[in-house]
């Protein structure tokens, strides 16, 4: 591609390339300034370290900053110039040495900001994901043709580093590759295998050494967090809120070493519901509740009386008459109905004035290995914390599976039910193999969204009537079945079982033939 | 072909079960093998089995 | 009446006979099963179920039809084939010319292919019919027609019952009661008759 036109060159951080990635086209906020007139669209480069282009922008506008809705922002202070940008590309990186400036020398590093001209014929390479170096590639090929199998990439990548590192020969690595493949070959499983009552058994009988009462997380003295037995059933049974959700926050760099700094985001979460600061009465005679706000507890939180008034203006479905006296709020409601009055003392109870929906405390601890301060929360709301600048949101987890298929997606979903239950069971000090769960994980996400293992989700899901009716409410689902003519064509394992044909797994799955010889 | 356990014990399973209702035996198997599970095995370790299996097309 | 027809089945070949020749072994026991063996029409060419069934006679040509199965629970070898095979297929109303086999009080058996039809003594003549059961004949009263043992005819199927498990017992209802049927003398005498009148005018 003949790049003959100037080119912009600035630093920036890995968050803001993937903000600009996930939102593009949009407007970014930066704080440096373009002087010259460029003739659009041109192409801005981002380095990271300031040594060689990483990724490569777009621009189609570029115009002085004025504040506006929906604009990306390079820094908090001190924004100059507004540039559009269309498209990020990952492409392979280029020394930025080899980009020349306009007096003819070459760009040494960019702290900041540069213009800069790519050799014309330069070709840029874009970069999609991490694909076969070469010898990877050729040991790929050759195993397929060799042997009739693909070797997972994780592997391939340890041999070709093997043979680097230990300086193989031909036959060595010959008689490696031999080795490798016969492993692998043996732990595959067979087709027709019984893999799901394997898994289930796998992970029933570590089960019944489970403790069933939950105690206290060691370490963090003041939290509960539901263990063992009772945690796993959570897991399979999507439940859509855990009986102790939880959260560890992970805070960015230059947030994280500084203690207090974390303090004060942990009391940004922490919310606080009007019940925490106040009383309410609920008085029949007028139809009136009376909140009567606790003047310690209110200082001790924070929270003033005139942001209780403002927070009832976000109940929107009530046309409220607000009256606020010296010590005390008295709201009315124009009709009078018990009922209604009712509803709405409890919706005020659990209004939330301050902090994170739903965080109802958060504690600075530091860090397993002692490098961080992480926040740990009792309550969890993984979409609102991640909105928060201070908040590194690759780390951040939470234990509310449901919320993860939310906000990250039902891969996310997947990933978070292994480690869940990989972790509840190896704090009780059992080992399952991780392919048993990964078989729960994918069976109880497949289907787009998270479902549960019972008759409420997956089993309930069923074709078959008869295996149906054999899991759980026989009588409803024969029934049902009888009135509408369903026909079960006998495919799965229980059904044959009760029919008292083979079963179509293992053996059964096998289908003999007769090669006679011929005289 | 390289068979599945399972294919291995239906077809070995099946071969007993037709030497036991007195189909001929296809190769010289030694005296003292008289079982017909025996000379199924036998008979397979040495790929004498007229069964074979027919697996779903791709 | 006769006509050749394609069918499947399948043919079970015991572990007994596994190892010599597997073609002629098949061909031994398709034969023995197919031949005197009962199939069907499938219901959309034949509507009336009583025409649907017909019995094999000669099997005349055999194919194996993909490879034979061992099937769990049995060791012998399953062989679906397909063959062609001249078949005997009476139908209702369908006009036959058999022989007299057997004479009874309640009828007479005429033997008109592989299996035999019973003529009902109400069905051989318009006439009283007086049983000779002792010399195995039937004569009318009136006409003094007789039909014995031996004699030739020509009959309509009306009624039709083809045993599936027992070929051989299938029911085939005769009549003779109609207008160009009964023993080949007594249509030979009516035609001459016939000729006559005609000859005459």
């Amino acid at each position: 591609m003949k790049m003959t036109e100037l080119s912009l060159i600035w630093k920036d951080k890995l968050e803001n390339v993937d903000r600009l990635r996930m939102n593009a086209p949009v407007y970014y906020a930066v704080d440096f300034e373009i002087k010259k007139e460029l003739e659009l669209p041109v192409y801005g480069y981002i380095t990271l370290k300031g040594s060689e282009a990483n990724y490569r922008v777009k621009i189609t506008e570029i115009k002085k900053y004025e504040p506006m809705p929906g604009i990306i922002k390079k820094t908090t202070k001190k924004l100059q110039t507004l540039l559009k940008i269309e498209e990020v590309q990952d492409i392979a990186a280029i020394p930025l040495s080899e980009f020349r400036k306009e007096d003819g020398t070459y760009l040494k590093r960019v702290t900041k900001f540069s213009y800069g001209m790519i050799e014309e014929e330069k070709e840029i390479k874009i970069k999609k994901f991490r694909e076969f170096t070469p010898e990877e590639k050729e040991l790929d090929e050759n195993v397929r043709k060799k042997y009739g199998i693909a070797l997972p990439f994780s592997v391939i990548e340890k041999l070709v580093k093997v043979k680097e590192e230990l300086e193989l020969n031909k036959k060595e690595w010959d008689k490696v590759i031999d080795k490798v493949v016969e492993k692998y070959k043996k732990r595959r499983v067979d087709p027709y295998e019984a893999v799901g009552i394997v898994a289930a058994q796998s992970i029933g009988e570590p089960g019944t050494q489970m403790t069933l009462r939950t105690f206290h997380y060691a370490g963090v003295a003041e939290m509960n967090v539901t263990l063992g037995l009772p945690r796993l059933i959570e897991i399979v049974d999507a439940r859509s809120q855990p009986s102790t959700p939880t959260m560890e926050i992970y805070l960015k760099e230059g947030i994280r070493e500084d203690e207090e700094k974390v303090k004060e985001v942990a009391k940004k979460i922490e919310s606080t519901t009007i019940i925490d600061v106040a009383d309410v009465i609920t008085s029949v005679a007028d139809m009136s509740l009376t909140i009567v706000p606790d003047s310690k507890k209110m200082e001790g939180r924070g929270v003033k009386i005139e942001d209780i008034v403002d927070s009832l203006s976000k109940l929107k479905t009530y046309k409220l008459t607000v009256e606020l006296s010296e010590d005390r709020i008295k709201v009315r409601l124009p009709e009078a109905s018990y009922k209604k009055l009712y509803l709405l003392g409890e919706s005020i109870k659990t209004l939330t004035l301050r902090g994170i929906k739903g965080i109802s405390r958060a504690i600075v601890r530091k860090s397993r290995d002692s490098s961080e301060w992480v926040i740990y929360t009792q309550g969890s709301n993984l979409g609102d914390v991640l909105d928060l600048e201070e908040v590194d949101g690759k780390r951040t987890r939470t234990n509310n599976i449901i919320e993860i298929a939310e906000v990250l997606g039902i891969e996310a979903a997947r990933n978070a039910i292994i480690e869940e239950a990989i972790n509840t069971l190896e704090q009780q000090g059992l080992n399952v193999d991780v392919r048993h769960i990964m078989l729960v994980a994918d069976t109880m996400t497949y289907n787009g969204v998270v479902e549960a293992i019972g008759r409420h989700g997956i089993a309930g899901e069923k074709e078959s009537v008869l295996a149906r009716a054999a899991f759980e409410i026989t009588s409803k689902h024969l029934l049902t079945a009888g009135v509408l003519g369903e026909e079960d064509h006998l495919r799965g394992v229980a059904e044959n079982i009760i029919v008292g044909q083979p079963v179509t797994l293992g053996t059964g799955a096998v289908t003999l033939i007769y090669k006679g010889k011929k005289r | 072909m390289e068979y599945t356990r399972f294919e291995i014990a239906r077809i070995i399973g099946a071969r007993a079960l037709q030497i036991s209702m007195g189909a001929p035996i296809l190769i010289h198997v030694p005296e003292d093998l008289i079982d017909p599970l025996d000379i199924a095995m036998y008979e397979f370790k040495k790929g004498a089995i007229p069964i074979t299996v027919k697996r779903k097309a791709q | 009446m006769y006509l050749i027809v394609e069918q499947e089945d399948v043919i079970r070949i015991p572990p007994p006979l596994l190892g010599e020749d597997i073609d002629q072994v098949l061909e031994d026991l398709a034969r023995e099963k197919i031949e005197g063996n009962v199939y069907s029409f499938p219901r959309e060419e034949v509507k009336d179920p009583a025409e649907r069934k017909y019995i094999i006679v000669l099997l005349l040509s055999l194919e194996k039809v993909g490879e034979g199965v061992i099937v769990p629970g049995d060791g012998a070898v399953y062989q679906k084939v397909r063959f062609k095979a001249l078949a005997f297929h009476p139908e209702l109303q369908e006009v036959i010319v058999g022989d007299v086999v057997d004479a009874l009080k309640f009828g007479a058996f005429i033997r008109f292919g592989p299996i035999d039809g019973l003529l009902h003594i109400s069905q051989i003549m318009d006439d009283v019919i007086d049983v000779d059961v002792e010399n195995k004949r039937f004569i009318g009263k009136e006409s003094k027609k007789v039909l014995r043992v031996k004699d030739k005819v020509v009959a309509r199927i009306v009624a039709l019952s083809i045993n599936d498990a027992n070929p051989r017992q299938s029911k085939v209802g005769l009549t003779m009661r109609q207008p160009g049927l009964g023993k080949f003398e007594w249509i030979e005498e009516l035609a001459k008759g016939e000729k006559k009148e005609e000859g005459g005018k």
